[in-house]
């Protein structure tokens, strides 16, 4: 294929060389970091693909130019591997150097499952919770990485016979990733009665020392590659064996399992809590999509790196130049500061370089303002005009209403009663994205105030009573648009959930920062529903969008219910959250430096 | 009884319509003005003295929180309501730190219209949640300043004294259970006293903060 030799770096000539009978010895005096091959596959404009420019025979490739007003710039990149070598698949990272200070991951979590099964051993419903992106304090080891605490509460349901605990490294496809698990404790309670507590750890090893490839007592190896799942030791307080996923594997995984034959009895109605501690890091391997917005001109260095499923880098590199090329006017200006800088050049010449250092950086600053401002603007006349244009057609809906509420049939009502409360609805929901596009909330105090506003009008139009738990002051976190946006939709989500299906008289709100994680909890004391049944299916869609939200942005949302108790959803989001690849957000500098 | 007077300041030709039909069925209140600019607002409506102004939060000239800070010291008798476009739980509250008593997010159907003005005319002092917590956050903030710099600059030698709370308990209490969620109802009944009670509390806790507000503004002017 022509376009895809064009891009091939040097280096990919080995493989070639591989594949004619030579590989053996050039892979053996290249290491195994020579082993695994990137490139980056096309390059995105606006959604248009550009082809690559070609690589001159041992000269450095020509850059990529980019028009400054382009809005969006799209890398996509692949592993490309005709052996194992390396003894696994790379974790792929990415970052613009001009743009970003670390490496970035590609989104994805492992999984914990608590599962209700029957008599005969049927999974009848449960809580299956991901584990996003990298515990705080990741080192690249679950031996000495710090841990931190998870818990997960289910109620059993009807003909529960027993429960299974998982956890595995997979997540949809193609995670790569490392995953420890401590201080495992299951609890069952029934009303009345002592709750009945069934520690997990530490693990137990009737087969003598415990070692790598050791069985735990009671526990499986599972997956589609069980070998993945491993035993290590901890160092923390006196070092201890725990249960670890070790994945470097883009098409498998690893899971460690505990069934209910070694687990407490569990009956219909019981409250299941599932607590453990994790260390844990996944991203993802194969391909991938890097996306960037509001470039300013300048040159940048496009990277994708392999990196060890740890988080290691592994030494593969594969790098492409961008330049964004500035409008003509602006070009100008450039080479008149340009010959100012020649004139000066005997005495000035540092400084005019840091000088116009400077002036790229304010540049890029300022382009990224002037695009926020932009949005902002932009959602802004859409809604004045939207929401003008909607608010005359629901008073004149109410009008029509009142006018007519003598002599018109209930259908005719009712229809009126729709067109008002749509065209209301429609003018919240543009409310909610001038809200999300508005560079000055990007806060969580202000999220929070937007949150307990909405939340109010939204149950208080419904004649629902509510209790809020939101802590005042919350810090001035950044928190980008988009995750907000997100936040905000599920939040709303779960709220609709509760007036229309819910028959809630209460709903509590609360939000809480911890633990490195951010927790949203919405309860109402409605009449709640079988988490193991798949509910009706307007319900059923909602819980979705809600789960798919959370999703989007790295977070999780469990629901817990049972009938006649009840709904608890709760909704949670690492903290500080990781922006969606190519958002433009200050959110981007909290995250700390990145290894490799 | 006397009908209510209103003004209207809202600078799109659709509302301004909107709210003068939804009105002239009204047996309540009455529109005694309508304007579409600040400008136009602030010269004129002082010599109409309404009962209450609804205030659109976004005007072409100037925001509708400087009307309501030029407005507000002019007609203490005049009740004044905002009508926000979005639902920006920090304007809503700069326009009541600034002497608005109350603000509807749009789109405000007229039967709430309506209701809303004569509550706010009978004295029943609407406080949201969302405003309650900002309100606490705001007697927060400017207590722990003033009290630290003011009294340091005065009384070099002297120990700090501990920043006095504005609000007396029962008026924190009642500021407490609405940032909790706490309706009026259930404040008063939590508290046992009765709904008309809580308003008055809201009123009172309402002047504090204005007052609060107009010390910290003089008080950042003359530190300038």
């Amino acid at each position: 294929m022509c376009t895809h030799a064009r891009h091939l770096p040097a280096w990919k000539g080995w493989c070639s060389a591989r594949a004619a009978g030579l590989a053996l010895a050039i892979v053996a005096s290249g290491g195994p970091e020579a082993d695994a091959a990137l490139e980056v596959t096309a390059v995105v404009i606006d959604g248009q693909e550009e082809p690559i420019p070609a690589r001159p025979a041992g000269g450095v490739p020509a850059a990529v130019r980019v028009p400054s007003n382009a809005r969006t710039l799209a890398f996509r990149f692949r592993e490309v591997r005709d052996s194992n070598v390396m003894g696994g698949d790379a974790r792929l990272r990415y970052r613009l150097d001009g743009r970003d200070d670390t490496w970035r991951d590609l989104p994805a979590a492992g999984r914990a499952l608590l599962w209700f099964v029957d008599k005969e051993g049927l999974v009848i419903g449960g809580l299956d919770e991901p584990m996003p992106g990298e515990t705080p304090g990741w080192n690249g080891s679950v031996e000495t990485s710090p841990y931190a605490p998870v818990s997960l509460h289910a109620v059993a349901p009807e003909s529960t016979f027993g429960v299974v605990v998982s956890f595995l490294s997979h997540n949809g496809e193609r995670v790569v990733g490392c995953l420890g698990i401590d201080e495992m404790q299951l609890s069952c309670a029934r009303p009345g009665e002592e709750p009945r507590v069934l520690p997990l750890s530490p693990l137990k090893f009737s087969g003598g020392v415990p070692r790598p490839q050791s069985l735990p007592d009671g526990w499986q190896r599972v997956g589609t590659r069980p070998e993945l799942s491993v035993v290590r030791l901890r160092a923390a307080h006196e070092p201890h064996p725990i249960l670890a996923v070790e994945d470097d594997d883009v098409k498998r995984f690893g899971n460690w399992t505990v069934t209910s034959r070694v687990l407490p009895e569990a009956r219909s109605g019981d409250t299941v809590t599932l607590a453990w501690t994790s260390a844990h890091s996944f991203g993802l391997g194969g391909e991938g999509v890097a996306t960037y917005e509001g470039l300013a001109p300048g040159t940048y260095t496009f990277r994708v790196a392999a990196f060890r499923a740890n988080g290691d880098p592994a030494g593969e590199e594969q790098r492409l130049q961008v330049v964004v090329v500035p409008p003509f006017h602006q070009r100008r200006d450039v080479w008149a500061a340009g010959a100012l800088g020649l004139v000066a050049a005997g005495v000035f010449a540092g400084r005019t370089i840091s000088a116009r250092r400077m002036k790229r950086k304010l540049e890029a600053l300022e382009r990224a303002h002037a695009l926020e401002r932009e949005r902002a603007r932009i959602a802004r006349d859409l809604h004045d005009e939207i929401g003008a244009a909607l608010t005359e057609i629901a008073m004149q809906a109410d009008a029509v209403r009142h006018e007519v509420a003598d002599v018109a049939s209930p259908d005719a009502l009712q229809l009126t009663d729709g067109i008002c409360r749509s065209a209301v609805a429609l003018v919240r929901s543009v409310d909610a994205i001038v809200w999300a596009v508005n560079p000055a909330n990007d806060t969580l105090n202000r999220f929070a105030a937007y949150l307990v506003q909405s939340t109010e009008q939204f149950l208080d139009a419904a004649g629902l009573s509510m209790r809020f738990q939101v802590p005042s002051p919350l810090p001035e976190t950044p928190l980008a648009g988009t995750i907000r946006h997100r936040l905000l939709l599920a939040v709303r989500e779960a709220l609709n959930n509760v007036v229309k299906h819910a028959q809630a008289q209460a709903v509590t709100l609360s939000l809480r920062l911890a633990d490195g994680m951010l927790a949203i909890t919405i309860e109402d004391d409605g009449v709640g529903f079988d988490c193991s049944r798949p509910p009706a299916d307007a319900e059923h869609d909602g819980l979705e969008n809600m789960r798919a939200r959370m999703r989007e942005i790295g977070g999780t949302c469990t629901i817990d219910s049972a009938p006649g108790t009840g709904t608890r959803i709760m909704l949670r989001l690492p903290w500080p959250p990781v922006p969606l690849p190519g958002e433009a957000s200050h959110a981007q500098d909290q995250r700390g430096p990145g290894r490799g | 009884m006397r009908k209510i007077n209103v003004a209207l300041v809202e600078d799109d030709a659709r509302l301004r319509k909107a709210v003068e039909r939804g009105l002239a069925g009204a047996d309540t209140c009455r529109l005694v003005g309508m304007f579409a600019t600040a400008a136009d607002a602030i010269r004129d409506i002082p010599a109409l003295a309404p009962d209450v102004i609804l205030m659109d939060v976004n005007l072409p000239d100037r925001s509708g929180v400087e009307c309501v800070a030029e407005l507000a010291p002019q007609l203490p008798g005049t009740q004044i309501l905002m009508l926000t476009v979005y639902q920006d739980p920090d304007t809503a509250f700069q326009a009541i730190a600034a002497g608005a008593h109350g603000y509807l997010i749009k789109p405000v159907m007229p039967k709430r219209l309506i209701e809303a003005i004569r509550e706010v005319r009978e004295g029943g002092v609407p406080m949201s949640r969302a405003i309650a917590r900002q309100v606490i956050e705001a007697f927060r903030t400017m207590h722990e300043r003033p009290a630290t710099t003011a009294a340091a600059a005065a009384a070099p030698n002297r120990p700090e004294a501990p920043p006095v709370d504005p609000l007396t308990p029962r008026e924190r209490q009642v500021l407490e259970l609405l940032v909790e969620g706490y309706s009026y109802k259930e404040t008063a009944a939590q508290l046992g006293i009765s709904i008309g009670t809580v308003g008055t509390y809201v009123e009172r806790i309402y002047e504090k903060l204005h007052v609060s507000c107009r010390r910290e503004m003089v008080a950042w002017s003359k530190g300038r």
